[in-house]
């Protein structure tokens, strides 16, 4: 019988079931040659295994004294505590290629962001330059334009928002500059409704500020989950 | 918050800084990453389904900090790798010589892997996810965690010279 990797694999890593971990031992048993590949497996594993221990360990003192005041709080309040409003554990999950953090990380970073967050809600229309407004009708989530003024437009994610529009997060950078919008679709126009500039600074500082604006944003407006890639192709193509 | 789930969280800070190292590849990043993933857990303990294991649960919640962190952050600087810090190598002068070479050149092999394939590594190898709970964090179906597993287990033992 020929044992392909994947199956070896599992072996190795114990995620076959008894009967089939047993069936394949034996088939192991009598094939040198997959004994060979088994050991690949099993011996990359024990030498990443090591590497669990190797971790440099700085204090967490400071951590753990705040995980155990959060438990306290609720111990005596017998509530949830006051200035801990529960958020999804799992914050919008990208629907597509370009949230994946490696795509970042490729183009990283180490000088950090400061932002300053506004919002657009009604008013008057925001008046986007056409090239803006063409990356809106048609650049899927993922990819990335040039503006033709010297500035990259990247399409983050499409949402709806509990009324049913047609939301989209994207990045326009030029040179150390960054700003990240939300334009929603009116009829035949885009608005955009939430915008935060990032301004390179030196030293890491968190851009937890801005996340939690973006992120409030979203939570005031109902906006769920990224649409997936086709009910995003689906809704521009209406 | 249930002091129960504190504690565990309390237990589970070395393998949240591992991972965050593994993803961020930068001590002060990988400390910004784990406080995140701390209080964004602190916030969420009520939606933790108990009969879970806690692992995967908490993996993903850092996973997306390092989305949030590093889809905002465009801006070319200089990167302090930890693998050249001193202070981040592990502090093993009872252990052999040869063993702690060997650490090193799976580490630097680490380093040379595609991202994907080290993160998923990282998760099984490492940290002990099965394939299921690999593919619940990196949110991609089990078939894919097996392929992508597999091949980088291949490449990892080329770059080892295990044969």
């Amino acid at each position: 019988m020929q044992i392909d990797d994947e199956t070896l694999m599992a072996l190795a890593d114990g995620e076959l079931d008894q009967a089939e971990a047993a069936r394949v031992s034996a088939a192991v048993a009598r094939d040198p040659e997959a004994q060979a590949r088994l050991r690949l497996f099993t011996e990359t594993r024990a030498r990443l295994k090591i590497l669990a221990s190797a971790a440099p360990a700085p204090s967490d003192k400071d951590l753990i004294a705040r995980i155990r005041a959060a438990s306290s709080a609720v111990q005596a309040s017998g509530t949830v505590a006051p200035t801990a409003p529960p958020l999804s554990a799992t914050p919008p999950v990208p629907a597509n290629a370009n949230r994946a953090p490696w795509a970042a990380l490729a183009a990283a970073v180490t000088a950090a962001v400061v932002g300053l967050a506004w919002w657009q809600m009604g008013g008057t229309p925001a008046g986007l330059p056409e090239a803006e407004v063409a990356a809106l009708d048609s650049l899927p989530s993922g990819q990335v334009t040039e503006l033709g003024d010297g500035r990259d437009l990247t399409m983050i994610a499409s949402y709806r928002t509990a009324e049913g529009a047609f939301c989209r997060e994207y990045e326009t950078a030029q040179d150390a500059g960054l700003t990240v919008s939300v334009a929603c679709r009116q009829g035949d126009t885009w608005q955009r409704q939430f915008a935060s500039d990032m301004t390179a600074t030196d030293g890491y500082v968190p851009a937890s500020g801005d996340i939690a604006a973006l992120d409030d944003w979203l939570a005031e407006t109902g906006a769920g989950d990224p649409l997936t890639p086709e009910d995003e192709a689906a809704a521009l193509a209406d | 918050m249930d002091p129960a789930f504190g504690e565990a969280l309390i237990r589970l800070l070395p393998n949240l800084r591992r991972y965050a190292l593994s993803l961020a590849r930068r001590a002060d990043l990988a400390d910004d990453l784990v406080q995140t993933t701390v209080e964004r857990a602190i916030r969420a303990a009520g939606s933790y389904d108990p009969a879970a294991r806690l692992e995967p649960w908490l993996f993903r919640i850092t996973r997306n900090a390092f989305i949030d962190l590093t889809r905002r952050q465009r801006t070319e600087g200089v990167q302090v790798d930890v693998f050249d810090m001193p202070e981040a190598l592990p502090d093993d002068g009872d252990r052999a010589v040869e063993a702690r070479l060997m650490l090193q050149a799976t580490q630097q092999a680490m380093k040379t892997l595609p991202p994907e394939q080290a993160e998923i590594l990282h998760l099984i190898c490492i940290e002990e996810l099965s394939y299921a709970e690999a593919a619940e964090v990196l949110d991609i179906p089990k078939g894919t965690v097996m392929s992508r597993l597999s091949r980088a287990r291949l490449a990892l033992a080329e770059r080892l010279g295990i044969k």
